[in-house]
């Protein structure tokens, strides 16, 4: 299927511009992973949001410059928007009149090597896209499902170049068909629930990534300290090597709650910042000249909406820093 | 099979088969993968193949991974499989060839975790003592699923569903594994999925009939077993009570 052609970063070819169309300092946003079940999450019986989001958003969204929310599947249902509308309707209703936000997709499966028909994936989002005017689309690189079955955590792709060029096809076909721009995310390496195949540097294999697919890129600021972590870089190691990333064409921070446990860097989602995460944020807000905002992803708060007490000083330090960014 | 197709096989099998992981530790020439291919898993820690198939079997198990909870939807015919455990019950099917039929990430016509699991149940040296077991757990499984939503990612494949107006409905026999859809049920069993609702109820063999009836297919016994004025008859009231 044919969709409307969004701007691609570098628009007619050549080097990437800095203050890029639609260029606006969005500030600190947020992004929630919403399962259906789960108490953070969407409330399959009622069709909507359950009261512990709807308690946060009351409490915490005028914090927020932005807001995404990552796609589950619900239940058994088939991938059809008429499941999915009344929700977030719901969800879109409790945002403030205006506020931009966007849609963290996780069917892309961007990252896979497999057949893959996303018409209908396509389709879908598209839908989604013309009639809740998502800003743009963002999802990680990497193996989503294999033959049919999710898997508990995106793979990274394999970082080998044959791989790589499948991906790249994947991806610029993806960019063309949206309707909305599409922010591939650097992939996500976690202890116990990924295995890396492959003998590309990751940031390599991103960068050759995002500039032969012309696409606009998201870092997630603990996928870069798993990667270098996994490579034995510890200490101000984990800072280096950043402009063999992507910059220009990055459009948003992601932090979400990591940790080191035995020595195993985690990708935990449970809304605690490491200090090593506000730290490279820093370095990159500086190095970002096209970025648009940063995500404070998956808070953890309690059934009356109060974030947990251990997330809390450096989620308020993000802010400030954040703050001092986006004016 | 080219070399990515290789790459990606070589994975998946890793990803689902403890054998598979256990030979690339010990012996990985047996596996009988390309020099390239090898290597490249040998470089990875099979550690983390292991813990990632862990992962995977709890998310199968918990309908986590595909939406339908087989722990619990399979729980007689689990427990039929001792001394197996849960999980191992969930690991063997992992492996099996009837795993990757599942299609479940929704974008593609489905195939449900659940005829899945039933098929490979059945095919297994102990099927004959778990058949009737396994046969209700996955059509209540199944209409479960397929009252919960409007519209499911899957259709059944199996004879046993029938489609009425607004859902699915099924007859089986409380006593045995119907071997197939046109079997006369000793003791049957009906349930469907009808308008968002389940429900399941032991019938007459009559009331059976008059169920099937209203069905687009009736099996050959329905027709026979009651007149045509008192399936109408039956049906109307079942229908009142929105059975079908």
């Amino acid at each position: 299927m044919k969709g409307t052609v969004t701007p691609s970063p570098t628009l007619s070819g050549g080097a990437v511009r800095n203050g890029s169309p639609g260029h606006t300092r969005l500030g600190l946003g947020v992004g929630m992973d919403l399962p259906w079940g789960a108490p953070i999450g969407f409330d399959p019986k009622r069709g909507r949001v359950t009261d512990r989001v709807e308690k946060f958003l009351k409490r915490r969204v005028r914090d927020y410059g932005y807001l995404f929310f990552a796609f589950q599947p619900r239940g058994a249902s088939a991938l059809a928007v008429e499941n999915y509308v009344p929700a977030y309707e719901h969800l879109r209703d409790l945002l403030p009149p205006g506020l931009p936000w966007a849609f963290h997709h996780t069917m892309l499966n961007l990252g896979t090597v497999q057949e893959y028909d996303r018409a209908s994936v396509y389709e879908f989002t598209n839908s989604l896209i013309e009639r809740f005017g998502f800003r743009w689309v963002v999802e990680d690189i990497g193996i989503w499902s294999m033959g049919g079955l999710s898997l508990p955590y995106p793979q990274p792709p394999y970082f080998v170049r044959e791989a790589l060029d499948v991906v790249v096809d994947n991806v610029s076909e993806a960019r063309r068909t949206l309707t909305a721009p599409l922010h591939i995310e650097f992939p996500g390496v976690t202890d116990k629930v990924t295995a890396v195949v492959g003998d590309m540097d990751a940031y390599d294999y991103f960068t050759e990534l995002a500039e032969r697919a012309d696409a606009w890129v998201t870092l997630d600021v603990g996928h870069l300290i798993g990667w270098r972590w996994l490579k034995g870089k510890q200490g101000a190691e984990l800072f280096t090597d950043l402009d063999r990333l992507p910059l220009e064409r990055c459009r948003e921070l992601h932090l979400s709650g990591c940790g080191i446990v035995r020595g195993k860097f985690l990708d935990l989602h449970h809304g605690v910042l490491m200090d090593e995460q506000l730290d490279l944020c820093e370095l990159l807000l500086e190095r970002c000249p096209n970025l648009l905002g940063v995500t404070y992803e998956d808070p953890r708060y309690d059934a009356s909406g109060r974030m947990v007490d251990k997330s809390v000083p450096n989620y308020e330090k993000l802010q400030r820093l954040v703050g001092r960014w986006a004016v | 099979m080219g070399c990515l197709a290789e790459l990606d096989a070589a994975y998946h099998t890793l990803l689902l088969d403890s054998d598979a992981r256990a030979r690339l530790a010990d012996d990985p020439e047996t596996l009988g993968w390309s020099p390239y291919v090898t290597r490249l898993m040998c470089d990875v820690d099979v550690e983390d193949f292991r813990k990632l198939g862990r992962a995977i079997v709890r998310g199968v198990a918990s309908g986590e991974l595909c939406g339908m909870d087989l722990r619990r939807a399979f729980q007689t015919t689990i427990e039929q499989l001792a001394p197996l455990s849960a999980d191992e019950v969930v690991e063997r099917f992992v492996a099996s060839p009837e795993f990757r039929r599942i299609r479940a990430v929704g974008n593609v016509p489905g195939f449900s975790p659940a005829q899945a699991f039933y098929e490979w149940a059945c095919a297994l040296d102990t099927a004959a003592r778990l058949r009737t077991a396994v046969q209700h757990e996955y059509v209540r499984a199944t209409l479960l699923a397929l009252a919960s939503t409007n519209a499911a990612y899957f259709a059944p494949r199996d004879a046993l569903f029938r489609a009425v107006d607004r859902g699915w409905i099924a007859v089986l026999d409380g006593k045995r594994h119907l071997p197939d859809a046109e079997t006369v049920p000793e003791a049957p069993v009906a349930a469907g999925a009808v308008r968002g609702r389940f429900w399941s109820v032991s019938v007459s063999l009559r009331s059976a009939a008059a169920l099937l009836r209203a069905t687009a297919t009736p099996p050959r016994w329905a027709i026979t077993e009651i007149s045509d004025s008192e399936a109408a008859q039956l049906s109307s009231a079942m229908r009142a009570r929105g059975m079908v």
